[in-house]
């Protein structure tokens, strides 16, 4: 599998061979100078260094994925259950609503993470769950929206 | 599967609809609420 950094005008920045992609990445630094990208071989997600690849970087530990960097955090999933954690300054449940395995990128709005509740009673709807903690608020409907096969 | 994104300036949100799974996305579903 490849990896490949674009300019907007279509010219190729890095190109590198990553041994998986993982679920909810990969994903840019807030730097712009690395993606994370899940390391299936080590089941740790790993920073890789666009100027210069080689340089492999584990960024959290066994069974984290979904490795996402603000500036107000670090937030991940994980493969075995469902929810969305702060893992920057030990290890902080946001919420256990976050679908267990679900592929996309974590969605962030301001200082809400989004949730898809995708069988709730009404129809699908995208719940807004404030990062600092707090209960999450019905921010839109979405019908037609469905979980990825697999998901719970 | 339904992936989404946020435009961070607008805040305005895309997701991915299956018209196959749900043949009812119209006004009428977004009516009901």
């Amino acid at each position: 599998m490849t990896i490949k950094v674009l300019t907007a005008d279509g010219a190729s920045v890095a190109s590198f061979a990553v041994p998986s992609i993982g679920i909810g990445t990969p994903t840019w630094t807030p730097d712009g100078k690395a993606v994370i990208v899940m390391n299936l071989q080590i089941f740790r997600p790993i920073r890789i260094e666009v100027a210069d690849p080689t340089r492999r970087t584990p960024v959290a530990p066994l069974d984290w994925d979904g490795i996402t960097i603000r500036d107000n955090g670090t937030f991940a999933v994980r493969f075995d259950k469902p929810g969305v954690w702060q893992i920057d300054n030990g290890i902080r449940l946001i919420s256990g609503k976050y679908p267990a395995a679900f592929s996309p990128q974590l969605a962030f709005r301001g200082e809400d993470v989004l949730i898809p509740e995708f069988n709730a009673s009404g129809g699908p709807r995208i719940l807004a769950q404030p990062v600092a903690g707090g209960p999450d608020r019905v921010l839109a409907y979405a019908p037609g929206a469905q979980a990825e096969e697999g998901t719970s | 599967m339904s992936k989404m994104a946020v435009n961070p300036k607008t805040g305005d949100i895309i997701y991915v609809a299956s018209v196959l799974r749900d043949t009812n996305i119209d006004l009428l579903t977004l009516t009901r609420h």
